[in-house]
């Protein structure tokens, strides 16, 4: 018998283990080669992204490459202190250290020489698929070759070969130190019974309750100063809920006899503080790292889904011009609905409302910054305003006479720029006209990103009559079908329409691609690392589970010997691995909940649905691994038999 | 009254067909009266520990009949059984087999909790059966708290606690020392005279096996003989050292890990 025939044989033996460890590299290799061949794809290398693009999709890489170090390193030590007892025995019959070296290199060669390769073959049948929906996605102007860079290959089998040949070193060096008769008794040492403290709860509690107040109160307008107190809160909070709370919880329910009596109940709750305590570090970082994934793919995806929300809000209208007079207005009219019956696109009635452009006379202060010191500024009677408002189902005003309304170029910019009841003054030419500001408003509700003024009626009609021509305007505004795919549209009514018109002229579709397609990228690589992220999550759990197997084999024998029904084995074992499973993604989702909530007040729109849809599909994921552990789990503990 | 009748029972490991088959027990009968306190003793490989856990329900026999209480429990299914041995049956182990996540009482009570008996009753339950077995003072301690003898009163306690019809005992005393053998010994003839219970006990330890009513000796997977115990318990363990004897091989023989 060769060493290289005991290393072949101790995979068999120990295939089950190795399974879940050659699973997930096969994963993450398969998921760095992919994205390998796209960096290095010759189309790719050579294309003309913008730096910071090109930057990120390296940055994502490295990100990839640093967490695949970080999560090998905690599955090979979580399988080779499985093992443990395997080793001591081996060293027991007299195998010398130099030797376990040396079998466990033969082992981790194959193995790693394995994954690779099935992750690396993996990648390729998958290659093209991802070429697919990066094309989609970053609008390339020729679908990617399906060409694979030697670089990636090399990249891919190097970097993995020589990491998981150094991670295996690692546990090795501590195997190596410990007294064989610590390794034999790994299993057998008796579980104190763990203890906590009510001050640390309370901390805990505390801690939650600060972050998640800053986050909610104080989060949007102080996010700079209190990003880092909140993070260290909420981090601080959940460890002492996982090490200290989660015990707090159970010894209550043993304390409530009823509950604690009844049937399975005593074995669940008494094995869970146990299970909990052993766990609370894995428990912890899972939540932590779920409340990433969920908190960085619900932004993505808010920022991504939110686009058209945030379209529609600030660009109210799909066209629109302002132009010199009611002649132009009728031609670009005439233009975009000849334009849209060629595209097929309906379009209804447009709609003109009358306006000037006057000078802002009264200064704000002397330092404030240009957009918080109009200057020039739009009129339009309060009629036209309210005539939109309703259409658009915003907030309607009643002004007097003498009296104005503010409102700001953009939504966000909510603080006040004068004080309410400032007289301000706007001149246009020789005419100057002062009124009472009423109340200002974020936000115009026309395609203006300018500061506009809303008049009275009698006011407006006043100011209108003095104005020189060349401050009065019409502002034409048309909806169409189906705003989102009117790019084509606008290209074609643009070319019709003469140059200096041009600036006047604004589409709804051209601010939404632009933001689409710049955070496209950024969306797409959030969740390409958010879903590696939440691989590794599942996997620590998983590999906590197969951990303790042994214990948990031992002691559903005797429970078996003893009486107990499988299915009532079942049962426990199911509460479990269900409460390992999904308590952390719980504490992460509530977590992210907060962290959306903050986004939602600073962007200034609704994230609930882009929140929730998330959390959703990350629960359906975690389900289907909760289910596929559990059923491994059980495979486990039943190879033993009754 | 016959709470235990075992009717040839035979046990054939490997198959029937192949060269490898090993005849680990052979067409052994055995009756238990109720309230009985019965000694089974024989060297090692004689099939004790086969015969055990045929008797347990854990292992089903290649031929024979079982009946405990009336019933035959290889005619039950999977979870019948299951529910048949924790009603029925008592189980003592060597190594305790106590869950170290929960408190002694806790142990004690897992029967009746799992049957879902009402908090009262188990609490009284607990207290009685504690009482019995001098256990009272150390049942809310963990169980490594406590010493093995201890443990395996505790361990006796939770075989009796929902009044099975018979205890089984598999070297109870194989993992303690002489002093905390005799306690638990002592316990369970206690529980014996004082509770009626009918215990079975499967032991190579003569010492053990004289504070049986009866102890019967298998050699080879079959029936050798049977002995008695007359008035003295010291008369009783010479006759076991001269069956032992004459069974051939040695009484003090290292019995196996049945973990």
């Amino acid at each position: 018998m060769t060493f290289r025939r005991i290393a072949r044989s101790n995979i068999k033996g120990n295939l089950y283990r190795y399974l879940t460890y050659y699973a997930s590299t096969v994963c993450i290799v398969m998921i760095f080669f992919m994205y390998a061949a796209f960096i290095f794809h010759p189309d790719v290398a050579t294309a003309h992204f913008r730096p910071s693009v090109r930057r990120g999709m390296i940055l994502a890489e490295y990100i990839i490459i640093i967490f695949s170090f970080f999560f090998m390193l905690y599955s090979s030590s979580a399988f080779l202190t499985a093992r443990k007892k395997e080793f001591g025995l081996l060293n027991l019959l007299g195998m010398s250290q130099p030797q376990l070296n040396r079998l466990l290199m033969y082992e981790s060669i194959i193995i790693s020489v394995l994954s690779i390769g099935t992750g690396i073959g993996l990648g390729l049948l998958f290659t093209k698929l991802f070429f697919m929906v990066l094309d989609v996605l970053l609008e390339m102007p020729e679908p990617l070759a399906f060409i694979i860079a030697p670089e990636a290959l090399g990249l891919t089998f190097l970097s993995f070969f020589i990491l998981s040949q150094l991670l295996f070193l690692v546990p090795l060096w501590r195997v190596g130190r410990t007294p064989i008769i610590e390794l034999l008794r790994v299993a057998r040492q008796p579980k104190q019974m763990p203890v906590y403290s009510k001050w640390l709860i309370l901390f805990s509690l505390f801690c939650l309750g600060a972050g998640y107040g800053m986050a909610w109160w104080g989060g949007k307008d102080y996010l700079f100063i209190l990003m880092l107190p909140i993070l260290v809160a909420t981090i601080i909070g959940t460890y002492f809920l996982f090490t200290q709370g989660s015990i707090a919880i159970l010894y209550r329910l043993r304390h409530n006899r009823r509950l604690f009596y009844n049937r399975t109940n005593l074995l669940i709750v008494s094995q869970l503080i146990f299970k909990l305590k052993d766990n609370a570090r894995v428990l912890f970082s899972v939540a932590i790292l779920s409340a990433v994934v969920l908190t960085a793919s619900g932004t993505f995806y808010t920022m991504f889904a939110g686009m058209k929300q945030w379209a529609e809000l600030n660009v109210p209208d799909t066209f629109s011009f302002l132009a010199k007079n009611e002649g132009d207005a009728a031609r670009f009219e005439q233009a975009v609905s000849s334009a849209a019956s060629k595209e097929g696109i309906g379009v209804n009635t447009p709609e003109r409302i009358t306006m000037l452009t006057v000078k802002v006379a009264t200064k704000v202060s002397a330092d404030a910054p240009p957009f918080r010191q109009p200057e020039e500024a739009h009129v339009l009677s309060v009629r036209d305003f309210n005539h939109r408002a309703e259409r658009l189902g915003t907030p309607t005003i009643q002004l007097e006479s003498g009296e104005m309304l503010l409102l700001t170029p953009y939504r966000q910019l909510t603080d006040p720029v004068y004080p309410v009841g400032t007289a301000i003054t706007f001149r246009s030419g020789a005419i100057s006209e002062t009124a009472r500001l009423k109340e200002q408003r974020a936000g115009t509700n026309l395609n203006l990103f300018t500061y506009t003024v809303v008049l009275p009626d009698s006011d407006f009609a006043a100011l209108h009559a003095q104005v020189p021509p060349s401050s009065r305007h019409v502002y034409s505004a048309l909806h169409t079908e189906k705003w989102e795919k009117t790019k084509q549209l606008m290209t074609l009514v643009r070319s019709e329409l003469p140059p200096s018109w041009q600036k006047d002229i604004a589409t709804r579709i051209e601010p939404y691609l632009e933001e689409r397609d710049s955070y496209a990228l950024t969306l797409f690589l959030g969740v390409f690392v958010a879903i590696l992220f939440f691989i590794a999550a599942g996997s620590m759990i998983y590999f906590r589970l197969f951990t303790e197997l042994q214990e948990d084999r031992a002691q559903n024998m005797a429970l078996s010997r003893i009486g107990m029904t499988e299915e009532e084995l079942k049962r426990i074992a199911t509460v479990q691995i269900g409460i390992i499973f999904f308590l952390p993604f719980l504490i992460g989702s509530i977590h992210a909940a907060f962290a959306l909530k903050t986004l939602g007040d600073i962007l200034a729109i609704s994230v609930w649905n882009y929140g929730l849809l998330v959390i959703v599909v990350y629960f359906a994921m975690q389900f289907i691994y909760f289910l596929l552990s559990r059923h491994m789990y059980f495979r486990q503990i039943h190879r033993a038999g009754y | 009254m016959e709470v235990l009748r075992a009717h040839a029972l035979t046990r054939i490991y490997g198959t029937k067909k192949s060269m490898l088959s090993y005849k680990a027990l052979n067409e052994v009968s055995l009756q238990v009266e109720a309230g009985e306190f019965v000694g089974v003793m024989g060297p090692s490989g004689s099939g004790k520990t086969t015969l055990l856990n045929l008797l347990a329900t854990i292992d089903r026999p290649t031929s024979g009949t079982l009946e405990i209480n009336g019933v035959n429990p290889y005619q039950l299914k999977k979870r019948e059984l299951a529910l048949f041995r924790r009603r029925q049956l008592g189980f003592i182990f060597q190594d305790f087999n106590l869950l170290d996540t929960l408190s002694v009482k806790e142990n004690i009570i897992l029967p009746l909790v799992l049957d879902g008996i009402g908090e009262k009753e188990i609490e009284q339950r607990a207290v009685d059966i504690a009482r019995l077995l001098n256990i009272e003072s150390i049942l809310n301690k963990r169980t490594y708290e406590i010493s093995g003898g201890q443990q395996q009163r505790a361990a006796a306690a939770r075989a009796l606690i929902h009044n099975p019809a018979i205890l089984l005992a598999d070297e109870p005393t194989g993992n303690l020392d002489s002093k905390a053998a005799n306690d638990v010994l002592e316990s369970l003839r206690n529980l014996n005279e004082e509770k009626n219970a009918t215990i079975l006990m499967v032991t190579h330890d003569p010492f053990a096996a004289s504070f049986c009513e009866r102890i019967v000796f298998i050699k080879d997977g079959e029936l050798f003989t049977e002995i008695r115990r007359g008035t003295s318990r010291q008369v009783f363990f010479q006759q076991i050292l001269d069956t032992l004897s004459m069974l051939g091989g040695s009484a003090y023989d290292v019995s196996p890990d049945r973990s």
